[in-house]
């Protein structure tokens, strides 16, 4: 179980994350969504324990994770799987080798295990003849597919999805949610989602929140989402909005806080 | 901070700390960096697959443009050298005069430079393009170490590639200076390597090589960090660059002062 506790986060004295609180249970999906710029990717990279908050904590298992030591927080890692919104493909490296890289330096499995799991874990995806190129021959949704596959390669109990359609034509992006949809029932991993496809997703997800200026404004079923009386919470779902009333938080981030938890610490 | 500025009596003191608190803050930032690197440096497992293709970019690749400059700094010093001593009548000594340029400061010096503008300005990029596209933040999510990945062959690898590199620089230089004062000037060959034998000790080799590993350091120091800490987008890149490049050659110069005071 992984609980976000009253995180407070701001950058250059810019409040991004103003007490939002969040927690995903075991196996359950967790749908972020909510207006642009207003910290949902901030919140994710907080549960990954890439950003440190400046109130508040991230507990996954009961084991705060400011507190941990690299190397436990490192291990702790290992249950992680997080998609970037880019993909965050190692440019210098081979389809193959993406997939294989957490395999190689993660585990002690030899080479001709790693060849079979990847090719395996890239046939899920539909990506199996793609192994030999280099993640700049690929479409923006070829790319979100082979990350998708080195994301779950180490069968991960938490999987953090940042926009994993952002970018994509609708058929794609379709196409990647059912992907995930099918990995999630086949894996079982739990996890967040963040998202603006509704309600798409609301075939595999459990709960949905919506982050609204840097506060969880509502958590419930999807149903409960479609049947909210919150006057925002309606607007935005049904996607009328008047004109001004979001005035979305600048979630630039200064550069030191890309000293993130691990920095200097790991393996 | 905030109420300092906002007072107008008390503003322009504000504005005036700003700067120095800023560069103070910077090199808080740097030591720091420079610790977590040295202590991955120490602590194992070393990436040498990674250091082996660190030091071939580092180090192979720049061997064409480091005996490029070595040459032709080598023969304008065999010209200028030739000239300047034969107004003293003691063209003899050009050997020595060369060879000690060479060893002591311009190989060292030069060599590092244009590594920094060949090879650190290219692992300034490549580490602010990872940064940028989140691969960076892709290694912290597998629980790996980013410093031990990208940080630590670059500095290993620095290390070893620039004496090496200025080794190359002092050779090719020697022998350019030979060219132009043996070959083209007339200079007995026996007084140009003769002499420099003689007045070129191991102090001054010894000297020159404390530089380069210094150098080094230096390079893959300032040129990670820059990378490591790069801001947004192609401009963010482009400015971590630039800066990588000119702090570390400001650096080189800099250092170069206090290594010559200490040294020689």
């Amino acid at each position: 179980m992984i609980v976000a506790e009253e995180l407070y986060k701001g950058f250059d004295g810019v409040p991004v994350l103003h007490g939002a609180s969040l927690a995903v249970r075991t196996g359950e999906i967790v749908a972020l969504i909510g207006p642009s710029g207003d910290g949902k990717s901030v919140f994710l990279k907080h549960l990954a324990g890439l950003l440190r908050p400046d109130r508040g904590r991230v507990l996954f298992d009961g084991h705060d994770l400011a507190r941990l030591q690299p190397s436990a927080l490192a291990e702790l890692r290992s249950q992680f799987g997080f998609l970037f919104q880019g993909g965050a493909l190692f440019d210098s490296m081979t389809v193959f080798d993406n997939v294989a890289f957490p395999l190689r330096e993660k585990t002690k499995m030899r080479e001709p295990e790693i060849r079979m799991r990847v090719q395996a874990s890239l046939a899920q995806v539909e990506l199996d003849d793609v192994m030999e190129k280099y993640p700049a021959q690929l479409s923006g949704g070829m790319a979100k597919r082979v990350a998708l596959a080195r994301a779950l390669i180490l069968s991960p109990k938490i999987m953090l999805f940042d926009e994993p359609t952002a970018g994509l034509d609708p058929i794609i992006g379709h196409a990647i949610l059912d992907l995930i949809g099918s990995m999630q029932r086949r894996l079982g991993f739990g996890g967040i989602l963040v998202t603006h496809e509704i309600p798409a997703v609301f075939a595999f997800v459990q709960q949905v929140a919506m982050l609204y200026r840097g506060r969880i404004q509502f958590v419930g079923t999807p149903q409960e989402l479609l049947a909210a009386e919150d006057t925002m919470v309606r607007a935005f779902v049904h996607g009328s909005l008047p004109p001004g009333v979001f005035q979305p938080v600048d979630d630039t981030r200064p550069r030191d806080s890309r000293e993130g938890l691990a920095a200097g610490g790991g393996r | 901070m905030a109420n300092l500025t906002d007072n107008w009596v008390l503003a322009p003191a504000g504005r005036l700390g700003r700067r120095p608190v800023g560069v103070l803050r910077e090199m808080g930032r740097m030591g720091i960096f420079l610790a977590r690197t040295l202590g991955c440096v120490f602590a194992p497992p070393l990436k040498f697959e990674r250091l082996r293709k660190q030091i071939r970019f580092i180090g192979f690749d720049s061997l064409l443009v480091v005996s490029l400059t070595g040459a032709f700094t080598g023969m304008v010093l065999g010209f200028q050298g030739f000239h300047t001593l034969a107004k003293l009548g003691s063209t003899a000594f050009l050997g020595p005069m060369v060879g000690l340029a060479l060893i002591r400061e311009l190989g060292p010096v030069l060599a590092a430079l244009m590594v920094t503008g060949r090879a650190g300005s290219a692992v300034a990029a490549e580490i602010g393009i990872m940064r940028i596209t989140e691969q960076i933040d892709e290694l912290e999510v597998l629980g790996l170490n980013p410093y031990r990945y990208l940080v630590v062959p670059n500095f290993l690898a620095a290390l070893i590639a620039v004496p090496l590199l200025t080794a190359v620089f002092d050779v090719v230089g020697i022998l350019g200076g030979y060219l132009v004062g043996v070959q083209l000037l007339g200079l007995s060959a026996g007084a140009y390597f003769g002499d420099m034998n003689a007045y070129v000790d191991l102090q001054d080799v010894l000297g020159g090589v404390y530089k380069s590993l210094c150098f080094g350091a230096l390079i893959a120091w300032v040129c990670c960090y820059k990378g490591y800490h790069a801001g947004y987008g192609a401009e963010g890149v482009s400015r971590a660059t630039t800066q990588a490049v000119v702090v570390a050659s400001v650096l080189i110069l800099v250092w170069d002062y206090f290594m010559t005071s200490i040294l020689f």
